[in-house]
């Protein structure tokens, strides 16, 4: 080998030491590029045929930049962002839900609830006093308005997934158009597998990684260097072409003809429909179709057992205008959207029915016209027809009303265990003790009055009580045989403690997925991040080696020199 | 051995000192709120607890309201019946007094005058009001049950049954046959004259005009009887004492004909439901036995008619009414001492079930500090760790 064979050796040297410092620079410069795997120079040493040596090196020939990457790892990875974004949004959701519904604390439903209980006790302790009246209504309205507004909030935060579910399949959308860009760009560089286009591939897998976190994906790389992604079974990015995904609203017919609306994500223009399961997108779903469900399902039988409740004890009660049959919530609005004091209540809070009985307007007057019994007795029974008791008797017939006349004669008989009779004014039974004036079979006439149902007055307010104690009452949560287990109070407590269950448990696995999530990363930046120390030393090592093949060129120039000077 | 970068040291870097972050605003949530739970995921059992505590709460301090109104009511009954009580002491003082028949008519005028004040004075008792409810009326607490009543009633309108009949009614065959006094504003179809019957009228306050009782008539007070004994100023040709026919005016005490009877009750505690009130047949007797103001007025009418059989007669009814008082005045005692007891030990329920609440809901305050203040050191310890380890770098020494 000649001196200019020896230039050529110390020149290839040169260039893979720059080389080598170039890619170290490049490293060094994308340090903290997300996604970014550091490369390196591969390099061979050249030889060529010698006639004396048989072999001789002829320098260092760099093959290629090579990117180092774990690949399974990144699979992982994907698979993990998927159940981490999942998580996140359930969580961020009952987070919400939390706010929502404000408890434990002193303007949450359970403490709204209460005050209506006790505002009913006032109201039974002051049934006549239009006061504590209008304080039933007034703490009704601010339960109902409490309602309202927490299925109004709850309404709020369905459409705030409904515009988020937008964006995330907008971003699905420019995350697949990036991938299949990038595909086209590896294509290009990789034709003939004689380049690697490594950059690009770094910011391929970093677009995929976020794809992964939107909606579960299936990926396959082909022999060109393209990737095709796969949701569902339905294809997402081809190798040459990709799909759009857009909402779409699917309207169905259900059994008892009323119409269901259901949201899911439609592929293109085909006719494929789907709602994923992981992923961000995924958890959107979860959150819109199950948990926001259950939770206004909950919150609607809440509303719905205690307007049925109150309204039937209420139905039964008499108004202070001795008024029955009045509805305290309006009947139809069972949810909590709706639940609201019916119109008469609103109108007029003296038509609460405080009182359990009711009377006629004025006591009614009643004439029987009887014989006395062999036992000295008569019942003075209603004409009302009883099929079981014939005819009931009158009761509460009212003191100082009854007035007794022999017939036909008219003459008046005096009440008193010494005079002519005796009466049991409860039960509806005289006593004829003047046997010899009134011997059994004597037709007399009896005069009274008598009050037909049981009201006793404006201060009868145990229809309240009534009303105040279904506090107590085991109406809510049915077991399987349709067995109420649970007060109205308790039902509301263990379904906020439940609510806390569910965001710890969102919580945990968010947790938990971040975890590994981190131990993923970790796993894959010991392989493919850029250590700066790593970097620094390389770049002393190819400083060296650069200066050394420097100088090993001078010295070959000083040996021509030499030469070419004898 | 594997590779450490600065990547790697910088996440679990950031991640520690987010965790440290987050328990430190936790410990600091809850120390600024004195909460120790702000939200259901905090402790969710611990929060089902503590709404069903803050319900048991509200509902002992309802059922103490409860109490203490039912027990304002019951001591307004009980001074009420001491009152009562004191007016018929004092009238069967009168009573024992007047019985003597040392005693000149006009001296039993004089007793008679001071027991027609203890009448009116009852009347007021019988018509004492709580918060403006009537305590004698059962539920209906709206109504007196006790009115003074001034009636008037001319002559050409009454017979025994109340209907008019001509100028001249009262011929000699019909003096002495009692006729009836009728309550004109109460409609009764059940009665002859289609009113109920006037009784409990007071003696003494009864005048028809330019006659003499006693001479003219006599009175029946009880039932609201009026007989004629004399002819004078009666027949309608004797234009001259009565050019208009004769008024009749005279006062009586109506019991309101409403139900008096039911119960006022109180919910003084889960299940336990407590009567407030007696009733007006319980204080002062049934309307069909001789209740308290029949018994003043056979005094006042012994006294009136200065007859000492009839004022002796009296002191046995007036007797028969204070053992009504005493059997209502144990009755309200006993339910006064049981309602006070309930009251007492919701009172110390409440205290337990407020420890409770406590206990769940506010915040070991010493505990959080320490906590705080641990947390803190070990945030302080990581930043600065982080800080040592970040900084060096082979970039510094060449």
């Amino acid at each position: 080998m000649g001196l200019f064979g020896s230039l050529s050796v110390g020149t290839s040297g040169l260039s893979a030491a720059q080389l080598a410092l170039d890619v170290t620079g490049q490293n060094i410069s994308n340090a903290n590029t997300e996604g970014y795997s550091r490369k390196r120079v591969s390099v061979v040493a050249d030889f060529r045929k010698d006639g004396v040596m048989g072999q001789m090196g002829s320098g260092v020939n760099a093959t290629s930049v090579e990117r180092y990457r774990n690949e399974f790892i990144d699979v992982q990875i994907q698979s993990q962002v998927g159940e981490k974004g999942y998580y996140r949004q359930l969580d961020q959701a009952y987070e919400r839900i939390e706010n929502i519904f404000n408890e434990p604390s002193d303007t949450g439903l359970n403490e709204f609830l209460d005050n209506f209980w006790d505002s009913m006790h006032d109201l039974s302790n002051n049934p006549a006093d239009l006061s504590s009246r209008e304080l039933v209504a007034a703490n009704t309205s601010a339960l109902t308005t409490r309602f309202k507004a927490v299925a109004d909030e709850l309404g709020a935060l369905r459409s705030s997934v409904d515009n988020n579910l937008i964006a995330h399949v907008e971003t699905v959308n420019a995350l697949t158009q990036r991938i299949s860009s990038f595909n086209n760009q590896i294509a290009a560089v990789e034709i003939g597998e004689k380049f690697n286009a490594n950059d690009a591939r770094d910011q391929r897998d970093e677009a995929v990684k976020e794809l992964a976190k939107e909606i579960p994906i299936e990926m396959i790389e082909d022999a060109s260097g393209r990737i095709s992604i796969t949701s569902n079974g339905s294809i997402l990015v081809g190798p040459s072409d990709r799909v759009e995904l857009s909402m779409y609203r699917d309207t169905i017919q259900l059994d008892d003809g009323t119409e269901s609306s259901e949201l899911l994500i439609r592929f293109g223009n085909l006719s494929v429909q789907f709602k994923p399961e992981r992923g961000e997108i995924g958890g959107l779903f979860a959150v819109r179709d199950e948990v926001l469900k259950e939770y206004e399902d909950t919150l609607d039988q809440f509303a719905h057992d205690l307007v049925k409740a109150v309204n039937e004890v209420h139905y039964e009660g008499y108004s202070l205008n001795q008024d029955t049959g009045i509805y305290f919530f309006d009947p139809a609005g069972t949810t909590a959207e709706k639940i609201s004091l019916s119109s008469h209540i609103k109108d007029d809070v003296s038509n609460i029915a405080a009182a359990s009985g009711g009377k006629a307007s004025l006591p009614v007057i009643g004439t029987v016209a009887g014989v006395v019994l062999a036992d000295g007795t008569i019942d003075i029974t209603d004409d009302i027809a009883d099929p079981v008791n014939y005819n009931p008797r009158y009761t509460n017939i009212l003191n100082g009303t009854v007035l007794v006349t022999l017939q036909p004669s008219g003459v008046e008989l005096t009440e008193g265990p010494s005079a002519d009779y005796v009466v049991d004014y409860h039960n509806g039974q005289f006593n004829f003790v003047n046997g010899a004036l009134l011997p059994p079979g004597t037709a007399v006439d009896i005069d009274f009055k008598y009050n037909d149902v049981g009201f006793g007055g404006v201060g009868d307010g145990s229809n309240a009580v009534e009303m105040a104690e279904l506090k107590n009452a085991i109406i809510s949560s049915p077991d399987m045989l349709g067995t109420p287990t649970q007060s109205i109070g308790e039902f509301y407590s263990s379904f906020i403690g439940g609510l806390g269950i569910d965001r710890n448990e969102a919580i945990s696995n968010s947790e938990t997925r971040d975890f590994i999530l981190q131990q993923l990363m970790k796993r894959q930046d010991e392989v493919s991040g850029v250590s700066l120390d790593e970097e620094m030393a390389n770049m002393i090592k190819y400083e060296n080696s650069y200066q050394a093949s420097a100088r090993f060129i001078s010295k070959i120039d000083q040996m021509l020199e030499i030469l070419m000077n004898l | 051995m594997s590779r450490i970068t600065f990547g790697q040291i910088n996440s679990v870097v950031q991640t520690n000192l987010n965790n440290n972050y987050s328990r430190l605003s936790k410990l600091q949530e809850q120390i600024s709120s004195g909460k120790a739970i702000n939200r259901p995921s905090d402790a969710p059992i611990e929060v089902t607890n503590d709404l069903e505590i803050r319900s048991e709460i509200n509902s002992i301090g309802q059922y103490r309201r409860n109490s203490q109104d039912g027990r304002s009511y019951l001591g307004v009954v009980d001074s009420t019946l001491l009152n009562a009580n004191n007016i018929f002491q004092s009238m069967r003082e009168r009573a024992v007094q007047g019985a003597n028949d040392t005693n000149s008519a006009s001296e039993r005028g004089y007793i008679g005058n001071e027991v027609r004040q203890g009448i009116y004075s009852m009347l007021s008792v019988a018509n004492t009001t709580y918060k403006g409810d009537y305590v004698f009326s059962g539920q209906n607490t709206d109504v007196k049950p006790y009115t003074l009543v001034k009636g008037s009633e001319n002559i050409n309108d009454i017979d025994d049954t109340g209907t008019n009949v001509t100028d001249t009614f009262i011929t000699a065959a019909q003096l002495n046959t009692p006729i009836q006094l009728w309550d004109r504003s109460i409609t009764d179809a059940a009665s002859a004259s289609g009113n109920a019957k006037v009784s409990h009228v007071i003696p003494g306050t009864v005048n028809i005009n330019g006659l003499e009782e006693g001479v003219d008539y006599e009175i029946d007070y009880k039932v609201g009887k009026i007989s004629f004994t004399s002819q004078t100023g009666i027949d309608a040709a004797d234009t001259a004492i009565n050019p208009a026919g004769m008024d009749i005016d005279y006062e009586w005490i109506r019991r309101s004909e409403e139900d008096l009877s039911q119960d006022i009750l109180r919910t003084i505690d889960k299940d336990v439901v407590m009567k407030i009130n007696v009733v007006a047949d319980d204080v002062f007797g049934q309307t069909t036995e001789l209740d308290a103001f029949e018994a003043a007025i056979h005094l006042l009418e012994g006294l009136h008619e200065n007859d000492g059989g009839q004022i002796n007669e009296s002191i046995e009814f007036i007797d028969d009414t204070f053992s009504r008082f005493l059997a209502a005045q144990s009755k309200v005692g006993s339910r006064y001492n049981q309602i006070d007891q309930t009251w007492d030990r919701l009172g110390s329920k409440e205290i337990e079930a407020t420890r409770i609440q406590s206990e769940i809901e506010d915040l070991d305050f010493a505990k959080a500090i320490s906590d705080f203040t641990l947390s803190e050191s070990v945030y302080n310890a990581s930043l600065q760790s982080a800080s040592r380890v970040i900084q060096p770098s082979l970039v510094d020494f060449i």
